[in-house]
């Protein structure tokens, strides 16, 4: 399989894709990954982006605080912070004193709000749109930003089932449940890939925020210009495959799988989509809810995919200021 | 995670009613769901019945949390309430019991782990016994801030708070949780 998967995404790169490369600070295939997708002017805009860090974002917890008072509460420590209009309950954080951080008041103690890095990871839980009365899995949920955001979306109903693969992540996970004061949460430590086969139910939503090489992160983790080799992306993207197969496993007729990365890789995006569906006639791509950042892309390179992953979303740096995500909404059909 | 004992359920009843006498029923009636416990000792209480549902379909996982956290039990000690159980059952009573509440510099000084000293307590709440688990409040939201050991009992406390002047730096409740361990988002979370 990974065989497979290397001769499908070994990408050569030229010599502008080599001195790019040199010039910030890139492993050659990827330079050239995104010259085969943009021209050369934009690609220069998304290594430019990469440089920018991005200030972090709050996620009201409207079940515990009132948001107005919450920002309030916070301008009064001297923090500014600007609404993200499309998620309802997010903020970005625009100045910080120099003490308390963001991550470190009284008001998060008490489980008012949750941190993330960037406003991206606000819109998988709002393209899953999960509902009072839904069972959700997420499968690979530390340290859960999506899976307490799913909860609270809920209003503290239903249930979630948290899972991840890693030990002390999953620690993380539960201190944030117990911090957040949600309710609606099972927590699981078990390795995604192999549920199908270890439990029989059967979910109506499902996320699966898949474990890649954070290639969209680039702006927190310059370390991910040289860390995945394209050996370690054919493994990473054989693991993407099968826990996408095991998700739409655990999926009842008519749910929706919610696949999304932190990468602009499309080797870990519309390669993966379009591998799942050529492989299986029970599933299908759907649009998503909302879509205010761009679609996914048809071509790359020598591979051509599915022309469904167009309904897919994709947030880049250098067009939206936010981190590198990939969004994906799948149903189960008959 | 397994059922907590009958043991345990004996231990949380025992401090409910020690602090709310059966009024605690009207907000968490213990033989109406599950109480489990993990291997870290935490305690949580499940009682809607599509969770329960779920959580037998996925207990071969060997679920870690599941529902309401409301506090630890260590083998041959007693049961401590987690501060979400209090502040629980404050807000569903309308009513604050057995706890100290404290002003901005006793927040401060707690929520970084340190003791609450006389000089910041502002208000006692009944019952409160030496070597008792008492709530931690903050005097602004009356939020529940953490969980402590009272040296002293209610009385005690009451002349004390009288003499604050001559006191002022004495240690009255001991920190034993509170939400500023929260910041050490990877570790288990015991009491001390």
């Amino acid at each position: 399989m990974i065989k497979e998967i290397l001769k499908d995404i070994t990408i050569e790169p030229s010599l502008r894709a080599k001195e790019l490369a040199n010039r910030y600070g890139y492993r050659p295939y990827m330079i050239e990954r995104y010259l085969n997708i943009m021209p050369e002017e934009e690609v220069i805009q998304l290594l430019e982006a990469f440089e920018r860090r991005l200030k972090p974002v709050i996620r009201c917890n409207d079940l515990r605080v009132n948001c107005d008072e919450l920002i309030k509460a916070l301008s009064k420590l001297g923090f500014e912070l600007r609404p993200i209009k499309w998620s309802g309950i997010g903020y970005r954080v625009v100045k910080s004193p120099k003490s308390p951080t963001i991550g470190s008041t009284h008001e998060y103690l008490k489980g008012y709000y949750y941190v993330y890095r960037d406003a991206a990871s606000l819109i998988p839980p709002i393209v899953l749109d999960p509902k009072p009365s839904d069972v959700v899995l997420d499968m690979c949920a530390a340290p859960g930003g999506k899976a307490t955001h799913i909860a609270q979306l809920m209003r503290g109903s239903g249930v979630v089932v948290a899972n991840d693969i890693s030990r002390r992540r999953v620690i993380a996970l539960i201190n944030h449940v117990k911090r957040l004061g949600l309710t609606n949460v099972i927590v699981t430590n078990y390795d995604a890939r192999k549920l199908p086969k270890v439990i029989k139910l059967r979910f109506k939503k499902i996320l699966l925020d898949a474990p890649c090489s954070a290639e969209g992160g680039i702006m927190f983790d310059p370390e991910r210009k040289v860390k995945t080799s394209i050996n370690d992306l054919a493994m990473i993207i054989e693991r993407e495959l099968s826990l996408l197969k095991a998700a739409i496993d655990m999926l009842e007729e008519g749910g929706v799988v919610v696949y999304t990365t932190c990468s602009i890789a499309p080797e870990e995006n519309e390669y993966v989509i379009t591998k799942v569906i050529e492989s299986r006639d029970d599933v299908k791509v759907v649009e998503p809810n909302i879509n205010l950042w761009s679609r996914g892309i048809e071509e790359f390179h020598r591979l051509k995919f599915i022309s469904d992953v167009r309904k897919c979303i994709r947030v880049w740096p250098h067009k939206h200021g936010m981190e590198g995500f990939f969004i994906c909404t799948l149903r189960k059909i008959s | 995670m397994r059922r907590a004992s009958k043991l345990i359920v004996k231990e949380v009843t025992k401090y409910l009613r020690r602090l709310f006498s059966n009024d605690y029923l009207r907000c968490i009636n213990l033989s109406e769901g599950y109480l489990l416990i993990n291997e870290f000792n935490e305690l949580f209480y499940v009682s809607d019945e599509r969770l329960i549902n779920v959580l037998n379909d996925v207990w071969v996982l060997k679920p870690l949390a599941a529902g309401f956290h409301i506090g630890w039990f260590f083998r041959g000690a007693e049961f401590i309430p987690s501060p979400a159980l209090l502040e629980h059952l404050y807000s569903c009573l309308g009513v604050i019991r057995g706890a100290v509440e404290v002003s901005d510099l006793g927040v401060k000084a707690f929520l970084y782990g340190n003791d609450i000293l006389l000089q910041s307590v502002i208000k006692i709440y009944k019952p409160i016994e030496k070597g008792m688990y008492v709530s931690v409040v903050d005097h602004l939201d009356k939020h529940v801030i953490g969980i402590g050991r009272s040296k002293y009992g209610y009385r005690e406390l009451r002349k004390l708070m009288k003499f604050k002047e001559l006191e002022k730096t004495l240690e009255v409740v001991s920190n034993v949780f509170d939400l500023g361990r929260y910041l050490h988002e990877e570790v288990t979370l015991r009491p001390k």
